[in-house]
Parts: C-alpha cells; sequence; structure tokens
C-alpha cells in the first residue's frame, strides 16, 4: 500500500511534467498545425537559463524563476520568428523539418556554450529531504511539481475561456481565416502561443532539473512522452493532453513496479501503440472527419 | 477542412516513424565505458571527487623525472618525420560528454611530450578524428586514420564501437590502443587491439567478492542500466554468485536517460537486499540513482561500477553518497604518475582531472616510450607492447597479456562524508 501511494505520487509528479510539455505540443499544434520537434528543447534551453540564473550568477529563486521564464518567453519569440514565420505559407512538413533542425542546432549550441558536462541546479528542497507519511517516503519536490501543474492548469483554463485574449487565441485556433476576418490579429496570436509554449516548457524545466540534472540531450527524452501523451490524450485536445500525460505517468510506475521495470520505458509507447490502434483519435479527441 | 481524417492520422504516423528514426540516432549506443564526468564544470561548488590525493602525497612535482613518465621519450630510434597519432573519439552526439574529457587528457599528454622535445627530436602530430557517437563513426574515423597514415591509433572507448570496426582493424593491421570493457573484446583474435582499462569481468567479478568477503552480503540485489555494458556486467555478477551457488534477491532494469527510479527501488527494499549492486553507464542516472535511494530511505550496502566515481556523484550532499562504494579502475592520488597527470590537468583547465581518462595519458607516454626505441614500424611498436611489464603509468601498473590487456586489477574506495577513501585493490582473476 506505501509502495502504491510513493508510485502513485511519482507516477503524477512525472505525469505532471509530460502534460506540461505535451500542453505546449498541443497549442502549437492547434494554432499552426505543426508538431514542433523541438519541443523538448523549449525544456532544456530554459533550463540551461536557470542554471545561468542560480548556479552562475547565484540570484535567489523569487529573481531567478521569473527571469528564467522572461528569457523563456523571449527564446519563444525568436523560435517562432526564425523557425516558423518563413516558412508560414508552405504544408506543415517544410515546417516540421525546421523545427527538427532547431532541435538539433539548439542541442549542438549547448554542447558548445556549457559543454557536455550535467550540471545539478540549486533547488528549493535539498537532495534526499523526503517527508514521511507512514513508511511511505514523499520527495517534497513531486508534490511542489504536481502542485504547479494544477495551478497551471486552472490558470489556464481562465486564461482560455474567461479572457479576450483566450477568446481570440481559440478562435484563431478553429479557423484563422474566419478570426482574420473578425478583427483579430492572427499573427501576434500565433506569436502568442509560442511564447506560451516555451514558458510552459521553462516551467517544466524548473520543476524536474532538480529531480533530473541539466545536459544539452535532456529534453529528448521527455518531450518524446509527452508527444506520447498527447496522441494518447488526443491530439490537439487540451484536457486529453494533460490527462494523456498523467495517464502515462501513473502507468509506468505501476507497470515497472509490478510487471517488470526492464519495460519502464517501454510502457508509454506500448499504450501509444495501443491506442493509435483501438481509438486512433485518442481517448478525448474528436473524429475530425464527422467535423468536416 | 485542414486536417481531415485520413492524412491526419498519415501525419501522425510519420511523426511517429521521424520520432523513431531520430531516437534512434540520438540514444547513446550501448556503451562500454561509462560516461565519465569531469569535475563539475561550471557546477555550483568545488568537488570532491578526484581531489582525493591524500595531503602530503609522496609525489613529486610535474616533470620531475624519476618516475616511469620521465624523462620523456628518448631511445636511439631514427625518425624522419613528424610522428602522426591518430584520436579515434567522440567529438560529437551523444558521446560528446566523455569524448571532451578523453580529449583533454590527451591534449596535455602531447603537450608534454612535445614540450620536452617530442619523441627524439620529432613531434608527436595528433589527428583527431570524430567518431561522432555512432559505430559508423567510428569506421570512418579509423578510415581516416588509415589515410592519414597514422601510426597507432588511440580509441574507440565505446565496446560496441570497438566491436564494430575490430575486423577493419585487422584488414588495416591499424595499432589501436583501446579502452573499451568489454571483456571479450581482446579474446577474438585481433592482434592489433592492445586494451588500457581492467575489463568488466575484473570489475564486476570484485564486486561480488567484496560483497560476500568484506561485506558479509547475504541478500544481493541488482540495478543495472539496460544496455550491452550494465547487462554484462550484471550476468557476470549473476555468474560469480551462481559459483558459490548463490543468486540474487532482486534484479531491476532501467534505460539509459530513465527519469525516476521508484519502482526499481521499491522492488529492491521490499526484497529485503543487504547489498545492492549498481552497473550503470550514465554518470547522470547515476547520480538520480543516489538521490532517490537516499530519499527511500534505502539503508543497505551500496557498490557502485566506476561511474559512480565521477565528479557529478561526488558533487550530491555528503549525506546522500555516504557509504556508497565504487569500484574503480584505479584510485586516484596514490602514485607519483598519477600526481604528474593531475598537475597537468589542473595547470591547463584549472579543474579537476577526469580520473577515467587517465589511461589516455598513459597511452600517448607509453606509446611514445616505445616509438623512441623501436622507430614508427608498427609490428616492433607491437611486440614492445606485449613485452611491457610492471610499467607505471597514471592509472597504476600495466603488465600486458598476450591478448593484449594491460591491467588486471580494480580499486574499491568509498565516500566517507566530504572524503573519497581507498578501500583496497582486487586482482582480477
Amino acid at each position: 500500500m506505501e509502495d502504491l501511494i510513493q508510485l502513485l505520487i511519482a507516477g503524477l509528479a512525472y505525469g505532471s511534467v509530460y502534460a506540461l510539455i505535451a500542453l505546449g505540443f498541443v497549442l502549437i499544434y492547434n494554432a499552426v498545425g505543426i508538431v514542433n520537434f523541438a519541443q523538448g528543447e523549449f525544456v532544456m534551453v530554459p533550463s540551461f537559463i536557470s542554471i545561468v540564473f542560480l548556479n552562475k550568477l547565484g540570484w535567489p529563486f523569487i529573481i531567478a524563476y521569473p527571469a528564467t521564464l522572461l528569457v523563456a518567453a523571449v527564446f519563444g519569440i525568436i523560435f517562432q520568428r526564425v523557425a516558423y514565420y518563413p516558412l508560414r505559407r508552405r504544408s506543415y512538413l517544410p515546417v516540421v523539418i525546421s523545427t527538427i533542425g532547431a532541435s538539433i542546432l539548439l542541442q549542438n549550441g549547448a554542447l558548445v556554450i556549457f559543454e557536455a558536462q550535467p550540471y545539478r541546479p540549486v533547488s528549493f528542497f535539498q537532495a534526499g529531504q523526503v517527508i514521511e507519511l507512514g513508511s511511505a517516503r514523499i520527495v517534497p519536490q513531486y508534490l511542489l511539481i504536481i502542485f504547479v501543474t494544477l495551478l497551471m492548469v486552472a490558470f489556464q483554463y481562465w486564461l482560455f475561456e474567461k479572457t479576450i485574449i483566450g477568446k481570440q487565441f481559440q478562435a484563431t485556433a478553429q479557423d484563422q481565416q474566419t478570426a482574420r476576418l473578425m478583427g483579430i490579429r492572427v499573427d501576434r496570436m500565433i506569436v502568442f502561443t509560442f511564447i506560451y509554449s516555451a514558458m510552459l516548457g521553462g516551467i517544466a524545466g524548473l520543476l524536474i532539473s532538480p529531480l533530473l540534472l541539466v545536459y544539452p540531450l535532456m529534453g529528448g527524452g521527455i518531450a518524446l512522452k509527452a508527444f506520447s501523451a498527447s496522441i494518447v490524450g488526443g491530439f490537439g485536445s487540451v484536457p486529453g493532453a494533460i490527462l494523456g500525460g498523467l495517464i502515462l505517468g501513473i502507468a509506468e510506475k505501476i507497470g515497472a513496479r509490478y510487471i517488470s521495470s526492464e519495460y519502464e520505458q517501454a510502457i508509454a509507447f506500448i499504450i501509444l501503440i495501443a491506442v493509435l490502434l483501438f481509438r486512433s483519435q485518442g481517448l478525448f479527441g474528436e473524429k475530425v472527419s464527422e467535423k468536416a | 477542412m485542414k486536417h481531415p481524417s485520413r492524412s491526419l492520422s498519415l501525419f501522425l504516423l510519420l511523426v511517429c516513424i521521424l520520432i523513431a528514426a531520430f531516437v534512434v540516432a540520438c540514444a547513446p549506443s550501448s556503451t562500454s565505458a561509462p560516461a565519465t564526468v569531469a569535475p563539475a564544470a561550471g557546477g555550483a561548488t568545488p568537488t570532491r571527487a578526484a581531489a582525493t590525493t591524500p595531503s602530503g602525497t609522496s609525489a613529486p612535482s610535474s616533470g620531475a623525472s624519476g618516475s616511469s613518465l620521465g624523462p620523456i621519450a628518448k631511445g636511439s630510434a631514427q625518425l624522419s618525420g613528424p610522428v602522426v597519432i591518430a584520436l579515434n573519439i567522440e567529438v560529437t552526439g551523444a558521446g560528446a560528454q566523455t569524448g571532451d574529457l578523453g580529449k583533454k587528457a590527451i591534449d596535455i599528454a602531447v603537450e608534454k611530450v612535445n614540450k620536452a622535445g617530442g619523441i627524439n627530436g620529432q613531434q608527436i602530430n595528433l589527428i583527431v578524428e570524430d567518431a561522432q557517437s555512432s559505430n559508423q563513426g567510428a569506421l570512418a574515423a579509423l578510415n581516416k586514420a588509415q589515410d592519414d597514415k597514422a601510426v597507432l591509433m588511440i580509441g574507440p572507448v565505446k565496446s560496441t564501437q570497438i566491436l564494430a570496426i575490430s575486423e577493419r582493424i585487422k584488414e588495416l593491421s591499424m595499432l589501436s590502443l583501446i579502452g573499451g570493457t568489454n571483456a571479450t573484446l581482446t579474446k577474438q583474435g585481433n592482434q592489433w587491439l592492445f586494451r588500457f582499462r581492467p575489463d568488466d569481468s575484473i570489475a564486476a567479478n570484485a564486486m561480488v567478492a567484496f560483497a560476500l568477503n568484506d561485506l558479509s552480503a547475504k541478500k544481493i540485489a541488482i540495478l543495472h542500466d539496460s544496455d550491452a555494458f550494465g547487462t554484462g556486467g550484471a550476468d557476470i555478477i549473476e555468474a560469480a554468485l551462481k559459483a558459490k551457488n548463490l543468486s540474487t534477491v532482486s534484479r531491476q532494469k532501467y534505460t539509459t536517460g530513465t527519469q525516476d527510479f521508484t519502482a526499481q527501488l521499491l522492488a529492491i527494499k521490499s526484497a529485503g537486499t543487504d547489498t545492492l549492486c549498481l552497473y550503470g553507464t550514465n554518470v547522470a542516472d547515476d547520480a538520480v540513482i543516489m538521490r532517490q535511494a537516499k530519499e527511500q530511505g534505502l539503508k543497505i550496502n551500496l557498490i557502485g561500477s566506476p561511474s559512480y566515481g565521477q565528479a557529478i556523484i561526488a558533487d550530491l550532499p555528503a549525506d546522500v553518497t555516504d557509504g556508497l562504494y565504487v569500484v574503480n579502475d584505479y584510485f586516484p592520488g596514490r602514485t607519483a604518475e598519477y600526481a604528474e597527470y593531475e598537475k597537468a590537468w589542473k595547470d591547463k583547465y584549472n579543474s579537476n582531472p577526469d580520473t577515467l581518462s587517465g589511461w589516455y595519458w598513459d597511452a600517448i607516454h607509453l606509446s611514445a616510450q616505445i616509438i623512441a626505441r623501436v622507430g614508427t614500424d608498427k609490428n616492433k611498436i607491437r611486440e614492445e607492447l606485449l613485452k611491457t611489464q610492471g610499467w607505471k603509468g597514471s592509472v597504476g601498473t600495466f603488465n600486458f597479456t598476450t591478448n593484449g590487456d594491460g591491467r588486471d586489477s580494480v580499486d574499491i574506495m568509498q565516500y566517507k562524508g566530504k572524503a573519497v577513501q581507498f578501500v583496497k585493490t582486487v586482482k582480477g582473476g
């Protein structure tokens, strides 16, 4: 039982990180119809930025974290401008290739600037610190991750459902032409999407980097899981991305403990294949053809 | 509509294939050499990793003669021009971490030999060939080394790459000083391979012997990377236990780059383990395992593979690593030769040396000395290498076997508070 509690919390924590990144995937997909393969670098780049602020400059969290997110936002703008904007009138394929190129460029850029050695960021909680709940040992960073993710989900709901900018964003995602006719500045909304997506990546990076380490290839594995999560949830669906992330996170932990640890990394992809086979629109996706 | 259902499905399928290809391309090839990490390049705190030289060590300062590394390469061989030595190393790709450190070790060794007048007056011309962290890359690097007319090649350090290019090495008769530790590499009749590190069977057997004899272990579990290196090590541990009619209470695996080990550690804990053998490849994984073992309250003996001796582990808070045993190629700082290596590294890079890259330094020095004696004929160099017995390098003493294995023992060390202590040397059979 204690095992199960620990596994669930670890699963929820990692699932939350997948969910945050999956949201980034989905928002960009909804806005411009491409899959951004550099989403992992949206996690890696801000993580390195936080290393600069926290470790090298020694800034306190209260300044370093917002500053990191600010830089992440700027990074989102630059990324949009360089990797997406020049190709915006082409089909999805050149843009997808462009994001893959950007991903490789960013990884190797980080390798050149920061070298290959992993960094351990300064973090809120000491390594090894736990909260004991009976005989279950809960890592405080996991709780922080879950809490912040909940907060972000609530914030996003408010932003998209209750504000004008959110409604404009939704209109852009649904139909750019019509949105433009309604006087919405579509290009600006697209920039906004990239900024928001980069900031989500930044938050995921800040949350996860104390648990892992920061190194140039850190984003790849997590982004892949997040991508699977977004497909499992139904590609393009916001609640699907969140639930998909949580489902994968928990399934991984439970599967690794009670089936076989060897297949922990495979579990996400087994679920992905099963979902694609039996419910190709994902758990929460709509059948697009019906809409057409 | 913008995305009709069928094209969406096709698109997703395409994306999945692309991702798969991408992952295969990016995944670290199953490694034999544990990724090594230099003392925190710009990390938060100074590390205690390799800086474990007992104070007041008897090491003479750098450049002092009297150790077997100096006076450098002087002999009677006539050399007609610069001595070309190729380095087959991972400059780019997933192995860039290890490669970067290895290249640093080579650079200071070459610099030292060249500054001291080179080999009989001729400079070493080091040519760095990028193995691109892949088997194909290592092969291309080998071919390039041949084109560049290298006298010998140092590297690769990864066993999979060495296996992949072993036949070509034979075809070209390229004398290769390797660092891959897969036990079978030198037992396949390739007379051109010379290994400068103890092989995995020595380390894994030492782990078992130490657990049983010194820690009186009764319930041994293994947590290992599922790549070739980790699986190979774990298999040897199981075989060694089986030879004593024992078995593991739990064997848990993970994929390189796994971010969370809660499930594995819980399984190990509930099996009633008293000693856990850790066989990891990637030091970033090792660091996460150590932290989580502490978080899980795992109060048992931990014995780690060589990558656990690296800086990022030592950089963890002392109470996380306290008590961890590590089986390492050697315990740094016990010899004068190591002190020379350490000083050269510190002078040049202003950080603590990477211990696992010490063999590169030794490979340059030993080959320079041999070339000074017998010239650049690779058959003669090969014979001299085989004859090398009791040669003292920075990583320990080299006694080459007829298979081309230079090292036959490992050292066990232990983290205690902020220090790392030498425990004992275990000889391989």
